[in-house]
């Protein structure tokens, strides 16, 4: 049976929108969340969805999640972003018993049993240190495209030390060593040095275990993945399909799993 | 400063270098009062950038400086809240304006200057005029995040959620009063009590501490609140000049 | 009811309790906005009482007003009620005031005719009942330089003396764990109030050797509490407390194996006042007050009563550190909302083997005590290494059918903190089900606002 459902998840910095088909990943789209999310959601929705080929009407179930969730008007239901990413990060790679997301504003390091059930979290949502904004606050600074921050940092002769966690004060102190003359390679790796190890403390108070899964955004940052690797110890998968989309992926699975009752 | 009078000031945003900005600051104070450096016979630096200083004859910790200076101008006050660009410090003085105790906060952004600066920004208008749009508030709404980039997301939501821009001024004044308060607790406030640095001049923040810590805070009229640490620096500086 | 300035904090909880009692007299009352709200309720009092009305915590009222809790809080308030008679008479007796340290009765201070006062009640009480909880002695104590990181159960009632509003101690009683802060506080208590500190050493182990140690500290310290009380412990006296302390643990030993039960028959919002008591066994209010949460979590097992709502599916939590006392209705709303159950914790389990006192004779009567507080949540855990923790929790999860496990930790508690990932990591292993880990202060609700509990229990409980 063609089942065809959608997965949601609308993040802070992010939506991403997921297409199920047959039980693999058909379709699917990341765009920024819009100030006046509502219309946006919708119209990119149908644009995923042209894109794919299916019609709206195709849709057999539909999962959302995220903070944004509220602002979804299609008939869905709500998935606790925990297990949307637990469930989604199992499906793309079934050995996986750590998953570290890493979003826009907070970031979750999850422990997962052999069924893709999360035991055990860890949340930083108070503080936006290892967070994709950073990132985005540095790149701002330096006149730079988020893209370019990763391969720039692994060509930096000699990383600066970043003495701030906080993104703010990072911020300034990634101004002051441009101004005292710093190689921009050199800074960006420092930045992404911190943010690595920002979420590599996250993981540890949970306990890593193999396989490790990065998830979200910030998991296309090739330097930041290899310093939260050399500090954990541990290799870090990145999985096969859009880091971001994991989340939703995760949603539709959880959707479709309602059905099934 | 000349014998005990203060002769001229000046107040600069800081440029990239320290001995950039100390020396523009300089000059510009040098010049209002008509004096060249080689007139001045002591000169004490304080602040981030105290040691980098090329004409500062010694330096002090703005601590000292803030509690020192702050008491000159009003010898009454026992307690200073020093709210800066990058810290908050609640500093304890005695009789003399001698520091018996401080806390400080230097670790996290919210509860600084910074935080306002990033605040004015997210909506919109001149950093001196959150305070005012504060003041016009009715319905302040209610902060729940800590982090200054939590904060400027909710704060970005609740604008394009069309809430009220003084109302969301003022639920940052009370914010940054919270943040205060757990600093200044840490020191057991005494009256008379008064706020230095730039936040001093944001009336609704000032307004908000004064209610969560339950005293009166004076408010310096003829002086601006953010020269105190250097005020209290050119204290130090004749103190050691005389002392030859 | 004496006056006084150190009668004001007991003073002010016994209006509180006398409130309550009237409050709850209304049998039809289940909630204050039958009559109208908080303000209608107000107008309707008896005015000796508004003031203090302000103060409480309005969601406690309500809380206590519901069908199922309203047994053990009229239990509560009347035993709290007598325990503060007690404290005044004893006052007015002058009696030597002997502060202890939580994990033990008080059996031998009674029956040397002292009046004992746990320094951790202070604070928790007014946590517990009060909109400003025991801020102000927290605060007071911190502005004197004392740290924040330090545990508020102490912090509280340090305030407290220092402002005067509880009385001075005569004589201060500790057990000397690894838990330094609590150890740091008695000490400047004792400096400060100039009264001599008895410390009494818990061992390291936990074996036979260990046992008989710390009854050797018992008697070192009978002695030394003789010559400040004056009185020398006579075995008939100490036989009558005894009893009336046996009461209280028979009672507290069958609550716990009732909570076994699916579903489990007692409501939440009680524990932290549970431990209340439990430190106050050897006084007939706490034998009371076991008394009457054992008879109403009994009846419902009896007649097959859910505390729980109708069509929710029981969520067992097994709480590995424990409450905080500065929100019982918190307790109350995990079940009404989730579900959610409280097992057992860490301040209140007392393993089956903690047994009664033999009363034969006064060498059994001062061992029996020692075991019991041998046996005595928290002296028990801060015995040995982690493995006493561990293999209580995996064994409670096991026993009492735990869905999950909470780690709602103490953020002074460094013991739990460095243990913890040890426990998580083991109930995993051994009995497969997911933790909940967050920090809270026990006493202080600033530190994790209501709200934000409920926003880390909702995405803990969307989940699962």
């Amino acid at each position: 049976m063609k089942m065809i459902g959608m997965g949601c998840d609308i993040g802070t910095s992010a939506t991403k929108i997921v297409i199920m088909k047959d039980g693999t990943v058909a379709g699917y789209g990341v765009t920024l969340t819009k100030d006046k999310p509502d219309q946006a959601i919708e119209k990119f929705i149908n644009k995923v969805l042209s894109n794919t080929g299916i019609s709206l009407s195709d849709i057999k179930y539909c999962g959302s999640t995220g903070w944004g969730t509220k602002f979804l008007s299609l008939d869905h239901s709500e998935e606790s972003l925990i297990k949307c990413l637990s469930k989604g990060a199992h499906w793309t790679v079934p050995t996986a018993r750590t998953v570290i997301d890493a979003g826009g504003l907070s970031s979750t390091a999850i422990s997962v049993n052999e069924k893709g059930k999360p035991m055990e979290y860890r949340l930083n949502d108070k503080c936006a240190s290892g967070s994709g904004r950073f990132l985005e606050m540095v790149a701002e600074a330096l006149e730079l495209k988020i893209e370019e921050i990763g391969p720039l940092s692994l060509s930096a002769k000699e990383r600066v030390h970043m003495t701030s966690q906080c993104a703010v004060f990072g911020e300034s102190e990634v101004i002051a060593h441009v101004n005292a003359g710093r190689e921009v390679a050199d800074i960006v790796a420092g930045v992404t040095y911190s943010v690595g190890l920002g979420l590599s403390t996250l993981v540890k108070r949970l306990g890593v275990q193999r396989d490790c899964v990065m998830t979200g955004g910030v998991a296309k940052n090739v330097a930041v993945v290899k310093a939260l690797e050399e500090s954990i110890g541990v290799e870090v998968k990145i999985t096969y399909f859009d880091s971001q989309i994991v989340g939703a992926i995760g949603a539709a699975l959880c959707a479709q799993a309602r059905l099934k009752v | 400063m000349e014998d005990n009078s203060i002769l001229s000031s000046s107040l600069i945003r800081v440029r990239p270098r320290p001995e950039q900005s100390a020396k523009e600051a300089m000059d510009i104070a040098l010049s209002k009062s008509d004096l060249s450096l080689e007139d001045i016979n002591h000169c004490v630096s304080t602040g981030y950038g105290r040691e980098m200083i090329p004409f500062a004859t010694s330096s002090i910790s703005e601590i000292s400086c803030h509690g020192r200076g702050a008491h000159w101008v009003v010898p009454s006050i026992r307690t200073v809240i020093d709210i800066g660009g990058q810290d908050c410090k609640a500093i304890r003085v005695d009789e003399r304006g001698n520091m018996l105790n401080f806390a400080m906060n230097d670790k996290c952004s919210a509860g600084t200057g910074r935080f306002l600066e990033i605040m004015a920004k997210t909506l919109g208008v001149d950093l001196d005029k959150l305070g005012p749009l504060a003041l016009s508030s009715k319905a302040p709404v209610a902060i729940t995040n800590v982090c200054s980039v939590f904060i400027q997301f909710e704060v970005m939501c609740m604008t394009s959620e069309g809430k009220n821009r003084s109302d969301i001024a003022a639920g940052i004044a009370r914010a940054m009063a919270d943040r205060l308060n757990t600093i200044v607790k840490k020191v057991s406030v005494k009256e008379d009590v008064a706020v230095t640095g730039g936040v001093a001049k944001n009336v609704a923040v000032v307004n908000n501490l004064k209610e969560i810590l339950g005293v009166e805070i004076l408010e310096f009229k003829k002086i601006d609140p953010q020269i105190i640490g250097a005020l209290g620096a050119a204290l130090f500086a004749n103190e050691r000049s005389q002392r030859g | 009811m004496k006056e006084g300035k150190e009668r004001e904090l007991l003073n002010t909880w016994k209006t509180t309790m006398d409130l309550a009692k009237f409050v709850l007299g209304y049998e039809d009352l289940t909630s204050l906005d039958q009559w109208g709200g908080r303000e209608a309720v107000r107008e309707i009092l008896p005015d000796e009482f508004r003031e203090n009305f302000d103060m409480i915590q309005p969601d406690l009222m309500d809380t206590i007003l519901q069908p199922k809790n309203r047994r053990v809080a009229l239990a509560y308030s009347d035993s709290l009620s007598e325990y503060i008679e007690f404290v005044n008479r004893k006052l007015d007796e002058r009696k030597k005031v002997a502060y202890y340290y939580f994990p033990m009765s008080t059996e031998i201070m009674l029956a040397l005719d002292m009046l004992p006062i746990c320094y951790e009640l202070l604070g928790g009480i007014s946590a517990a009942q009060y909109i400003h909880g025991c801020e102000d002695g927290i605060d007071r104590i911190q502005s004197e330089g004392y740290p924040d990181h330090l545990c508020a159960s102490q912090k509280a009632t340090s305030g407290y003396l220092l402002m005067g509003i509880v009385p001075k101690p005569d004589v201060l009683l500790k057990q000397a764990w690894g838990c330094d802060p609590s150890n740091r506080m008695y000490e400047w208590a004792s400096v400060t109030f100039d009264a001599p500190l008895i410390t009494f050493e818990m061992p390291y182990y936990y074996n036979e050797r260990a046992f008989r140690f710390l009854v050797g500290t018992v008697k070192r310290m009978i002695e030394q509490l003789e010559k400040i009380s004056g009185n020398s412990l006579d075995e008939e006296k100490l036989r009558e407390w005894v009893k009336i302390g046996n009461q209280a643990t028979e009672y507290l030993l069958k609550i716990q194996e009732l909570r076994k039960e699916v579903p489990c028959p007692d409501p939440a919002w009680h524990r932290p006042i549970d431990t209340a008591y439990s430190l106050l066994i050897g006084r007939p209010e706490a034998a009371s007050y076991f008394k009457a949460v054992y008879e109403d979590a009994k009846k419902r097992v009896e007649k097959g009563e859910s505390i729980i709502p109708e069509g929710k599916k029981e969520i067992r939590c097994a709480w590995g550190w424990a409450w905080n006392a500065y929100s019982l209705p918190f307790f109350n709303w995990l079940e009404e909302e989730h579900g959610a159950t409280y097992l057992e914790c860490s301040l209140t389990y007392f393993p089956p083997f903690t047994g009664l006192v033999d009363t034969t004779s006064l060498d059994t009567m001062i061992e029996g005590l020692a075991w019991r507080w041998f046996c005595w949540p928290m002296n028990r855990q801060s015995m040995s290494f982690s493995d006493i923790w561990v293999n209580d929790f995996v064994r409670i999860c096991k026993e009492f059918k735990a869905d999950c496990l909470m780690l709602g930790g103490h953020m002074a508690c460094k013991h739990f903190w460095a243990l913890n990932k040890l426990l998580s990591d083991a109930v995993k292993e051994e009995v497969g089900i997911p933790t909940l880990r967050f920090e809270q202060d026990i006493y202080d609700r600033r530190f994790t606002p209501v709200s934000e509990l409920k926003r880390i229990m909702n995405t803990f409980f969307a989940m699962l």
